[in-house]
């Protein structure tokens, strides 16, 4: 039923070099982590309530742990959802690197169709920032008023991009936030635009995935051939650990600078020009403080403030905690959101602990 | 006899001012066979998972469907109900399934 690996003691380093082709295989004491509560940690996230479909746990680049179960292995791919966001903004960020757009490149320069004059404003920085202004509905529950569901399922599906612009605006661009997937979706429509011609079909792999070696990247597109920028993403989780360790080196990998050092700070810290409701950085959801009411609160109480996550619909999670030099990766099947990020980062600080 | 047959008069006239208003306002089951199709498609020929696993698990509602249609050879599927018939195309290992009406 279950597919576990704690890796043995036999290959034991204290850190290990970034993945190129395969991953270096290490026991958690090795990485100073305890392999007791390592398992309390797996045992949670399998118990019977919880739909866990695999468990990958980096620790110093090395692979220390990983779990599969309920029909899914090693080799299978699993559905990313909203983990997507984050891989899109991490193109966003490398094109920019590249000059090929700059994050205040205007919509209606790559989308002529974003055309009337609310939207003259609105930039790429906005989209993937959540501060779009774009009038939606954001729910996987509601079926008969979510913009979410009929995007991607009725009105919308041959262009999301363009289903997204015919929606309007109900604020002004870069006011407030508000999450809507529409603004991921249009963000890679216009990114699709900005690469060259030759380019449009695989810039994904061509400046991201084949560089850190995610070989296994399906990324679903809508009929008019756009990618699904915000949950189109499949792939295995050991491949999500790559893009999470990506970040946790600050965009390095084996000496290239794959993602500008600058857009991974800018994209894991809070926008200080107007107060965000949410944690929420470019794509990324955040541990630093926001304002509620008169009081200012942190989202993962127990976790520290530098971590963050890339979180899908239905339990994806890649969660990087720098001050343990860990990637944890989790994929799941629950619908009804059980697992939350808060309950795991108990288990996750207590590896470090004898 | 008269007044049952009003009364028919006005539950028909309401049944279909209901239908129509169920069409036209994007209603579940409007969407549910794209819902299905696109769904089924990526969890069966992106994912590799079963048939069983895959009609368990890729749907949050459960509604029946006057059909559903997997072509192992095109590697597609069809869902359609009362409101609509829906397509998701298995594209390729990069591309994935695609909703193609």
């Amino acid at each position: 039923m279950w597919e576990v690996s704690a890796f043995s003691k036999e290959k034991e380093h204290i850190s290990c070099p970034l993945p190129d082709q395969a991953w270096q295989e290490a026991s958690p004491e090795s990485q100073g982590i305890s392999a007791s509560n390592l398992e309390k940690f797996a045992n949670f996230l399998y118990s019977e309530n919880r739909k866990t479909d695999g468990l990958v746990i980096i620790r110093n680049n090395c692979l220390i742990y990983e779990r599969y179960g309920r029909g899914y292995n090693r080799n299978m791919k699993h559905v990313g959802w909203s983990i997507t966001k984050s891989i899109s903004s991490a193109l966003l960020g490398i094109l920019e690197g590249e000059k090929i757009v700059n994050r205040y490149t205007k919509v209606k320069d790559l989308l002529p169709y974003f055309d009337k004059k609310e939207h003259s404003n609105l930039n790429l920085l906005q989209l993937i920032q959540m501060r779009s202004g774009i009038k939606w509905i954001e729910s996987y529950s509601n079926f008969i008023t979510s913009n979410a569901i009929n995007m991607l399922y009725t009105e919308g599906f041959e262009d999301v991009a363009r289903y997204t612009a015919s929606l309007g605006m109900i604020d002004k661009p870069g006011k407030k936030f508000q999450y809507v997937s529409g603004a991921t979706n249009v963000l890679m429509s216009a990114l699709n635009k900005a690469v060259k011609k030759s380019e449009q079909e695989n810039f994904p792999w061509i400046y991201l995935f084949e560089k850190i070696g995610m070989q296994s990247v399906t990324w679903e597109r809508d009929k008019s051939g756009a990618f699904i920028g915000a949950t189109g993403i499949f792939a295995i989780p050991r491949d999500y650990a790559r893009f999470g360790l990506l970040y946790l080196n600050n965009g390095n990998w084996n000496n290239q600078q794959i993602i500008p050092k600058s857009w991974i700070e800018l994209s894991t810290r809070l926008p200080n020009d107007t107060p965000n409701n949410r944690s929420y950085g470019l794509g990324w959801w955040l541990n630093q403080p926001i304002e509620n009411g008169s009081k200012k609160e942190i989202p993962w109480k127990l976790g520290p403030p530098n971590m963050y996550a890339a979180r899908g619909y239905m339990g994806q999670y890649i969660i990087i905690v720098p001050d343990m030099n860990m990637v944890v990766v989790r994929t799941g099947t629950e619908f009804n959101q059980t697992t939350k990020i808060e309950e795991i980062i108990p288990y996750i600080l207590e590896l470090e602990k004898p | 006899m008269k007044k049952y047959r009003k009364l028919t008069y006005f539950v028909t006239i309401g049944l279909f001012l209901i239908g129509i208003s169920f069409y036209f306002t994007g209603s579940p089951f409007k969407l549910l066979p794209g819902y299905y199709a696109k769904e089924f498609c990526s969890c069966y020929f992106v994912v590799h998972q079963t048939k069983d696993y895959c009609m368990e698990n890729s749907f949050s509602i459960k509604l029946p469907t006057l059909s559903f249609e997997i072509n192992e050879e095109a590697k597609s599927i069809k869902v359609a109900n009362l409101m609509r018939t829906s397509i998701a195309q298995w594209q390729s290992e990069r591309f994935g399934c695609v909703l193609t009406n």
